[in-house]
């Protein structure tokens, strides 16, 4: 009695809901789907952002170098082993104007004794705070830099001149010791480079003694995206 | 809001002289309040070596604020050009109007663009304004181009004012000028993104749904305000080729070169400020397709934005005053 169309939509019924709700659901998941492409397609772009951004915002104010200088290095030995290190700072032509303005006061292009006070209290002591852009390890161990000796500022042409003794006593014995020295500006207002072949040795007839200028471990910053180059000193006592 | 305007500038003026009279120059910069000098009795300490062991200070551990080898490489650069602009000056000492002179502005042009490439000098606000608010290519010239342009326009202020009241102006009198000029550009920064944030939330809550189909674009009045707030402080290397020509008497020679210097680091300002608009609108038009997505990009960015002027008027704010 039934006819066949009948038949049909009878057994097409379950059959059409359950297609409904598969095109439903797929239909869901393909918007879902959509949705997520179009947050992917956005990343892209994200990407071109953040680096805009971190380039801008990489740093404070004014964190660059706005002053240079070229430093140079005496490491002195006596009997007993390391004394320290005698460091010279020639500054760029800019600072020095600006050094020389402020405390060469009669403008003779020569500082007094007077006026070499005035420079070490006005514009060189407060690098303590700073420990004097340099960082010492001695065998592995920091050792800070709290004061330095006998400060002298010169004029040179148009480059004015610092130079200065750190204490760092360090004994030399049968066993090697190590000493690592790094001078940099962590602030980097002041770019500090090494002068070539600006590493003399004072007393080489009292130790054995080894250097060498390179980059490494026990100076990297950053997790090691920043390897500056630094002093290595090794040294032990002549038999 | 007029009564809110007069306490602002009450807390400026305040701020002007009271804030910090220093700059970051670790050659002229006391240290914080408690700590000492360097005194010439510690120069008898020497014999006393665990003396100094005994109060150990913190080494670095965190490394320096760059991130090198890029900023290495500028930094190199930047020491090339300055001690060209140092030898073009004195030529200039030498011969006026000579060909030192157009040399010496083509050098103050690449150093601009070399110099912008630094941290600071505005960059930032430049490209966190743009992720806020929708701007035209032009509208990114014209912020970028402004933002410096104040930046060393300061500078030229405050040094002209140095050797009008000082007869010779230098450094240290320069970056203590600096040093409380700063302290209120960060403060307005700050005021800045967070006048920008509760605009962008009020504008979220008042509109309708169905009446985002735009996103808050920039303007010029806000592009202005930021100028100022940051242009404030003065521009330090800018300030240092003034007090250098100045030192030779060719001072007439700085200030042109400034129109150079300008016009570079308003060129790499403005071309940051290209590239954020550009890829904003870029991450904009992609999210179109779907409303939603739309709107929520951009009140994202809007958001994002704001919050990123407001951290960095912050962090320099009070990381000047307390690190």
């Amino acid at each position: 009695m039934f006819s066949s169309r009948a038949c049909m939509a009878l057994v097409c019924v379950p059959c059409k809901i359950q297609r409904c709700i598969a095109h439903e659901s797929r239909s869901i998941i393909t918007m879902r789907l959509n949705q997520t492409f179009r947050f992917i397609s956005l990343l892209p772009a994200t990407l071109l952002i953040v680096p805009a951004l971190l380039l801008g915002t990489s740093s404070n104010g004014s964190a660059h170098p706005h002053v240079w200088v070229d430093y140079s290095l005496e490491a002195r030995f006596d009997r007993n082993g390391l004394t320290g290190f005698q460091h010279r700072w020639v500054f760029d032509e800019m600072f020095s104007s600006q050094i020389m303005e402020m405390f060469d006061a009669d403008s003779d292009g020569f500082f007094s004794p007077e006026e070499i006070e005035e420079v070490r209290q006005g514009a060189f002591a407060y690098l303590r705070e700073h420990n004097y852009f340099i960082h010492i390890k001695i065998d592995g161990h920091d050792f800070t830099v709290q004061y330095v000796q006998d400060f002298h500022a010169a004029i040179d042409g148009h480059q004015v001149i610092y130079e200065f003794f750190v204490p760092c006593t360090v004994a030399a014995v049968a066993t090697p010791k190590t000493i690592h020295l790094l001078v940099a500006d962590m602030e980097y207002f002041v770019d500090m480079s090494f002068l070539d072949g600006g590493l003399t040795i004072q007393g080489r007839e009292f130790v054995d003694v080894e250097h060498e200028f390179a980059s490494g471990k026990a100076f990297s910053f950053w997790g090691g995206s920043w390897t500056p180059e630094y002093f290595t000193l090794r040294f032990h006592k002549t038999s | 809001m007029k009564t809110f305007t007069t306490v602002l500038a009450a807390v400026l003026f305040c701020l002007l002289f009271l804030g910090p009279a220093w700059s970051q120059n670790p050659f002229l910069t006391p240290p914080g309040q408690g700590q000492k000098p360097d005194q010439a009795d510690h120069s008898n300490l020497d014999r006393n070596q665990g003396e100094p062991r005994a109060r150990p200070r913190p080494t670095p551990t965190t490394g320096p604020k760059i991130t090198p080898p890029f900023f290495a490489k500028i930094a190199a650069l930047q020491r090339d050009l300055r001690q060209k602009i140092t030898a073009y000056a004195r030529e200039i000492q030498e011969k006026p109007w000579g060909r030192a002179t157009w040399q010496l502005m083509a050098l103050s042009l690449v150093y601009g663009i070399v110099h912008a490439l630094g941290p600071g000098h505005g960059k930032s606000i430049v490209c966190s304004y743009f992720l806020s608010r929708r701007g035209t290519m032009k509208q990114a010239l014209l912020f970028g181009n402004l933002i410096t342009a104040t930046h060393i326009l300061s500078a030229v202020i405050v040094v002209l004012g140095l050797s009008w009241f000082m007869g010779r102006a230098n450094i240290a009198a320069f970056h203590s000028v600096e040093g409380r000029l700063e302290s209120v550009s960060y403060l307005l920064i700050m005021l800045v993104g967070v006048f920008l944030l509760g605009k962008t939330i009020l504008e979220w809550r008042t509109t309708p749904q169905e009446h985002t189909e735009d996103c808050s674009r920039a303007s010029t009045r806000d592009m202005l305000t930021l100028s100022l707030a940051t242009g404030l402080m003065p521009c330090p290397g800018a300030a240092l080729i003034l007090l250098f020509t100045l030192s030779l008497d060719v001072f007439w020679a700085g200030l042109l070169a400034m129109v150079p210097l300008a016009l570079g680091m308003g060129l790499t300002a403005s071309a940051l400020g290209v590239f954020t608009v550009g890829s904003t609108g870029l991450a904009l038009n992609l999210s179109r397709r779907s409303k939603r997505t739309f709107i929520l990009a951009h009140r994202i960015m809007a958001c994002l934005g704001a919050l990123v002027i407001i951290v960095l008027g912050a962090s320099l704010f009070f990381g000047m005053r307390f690190s």
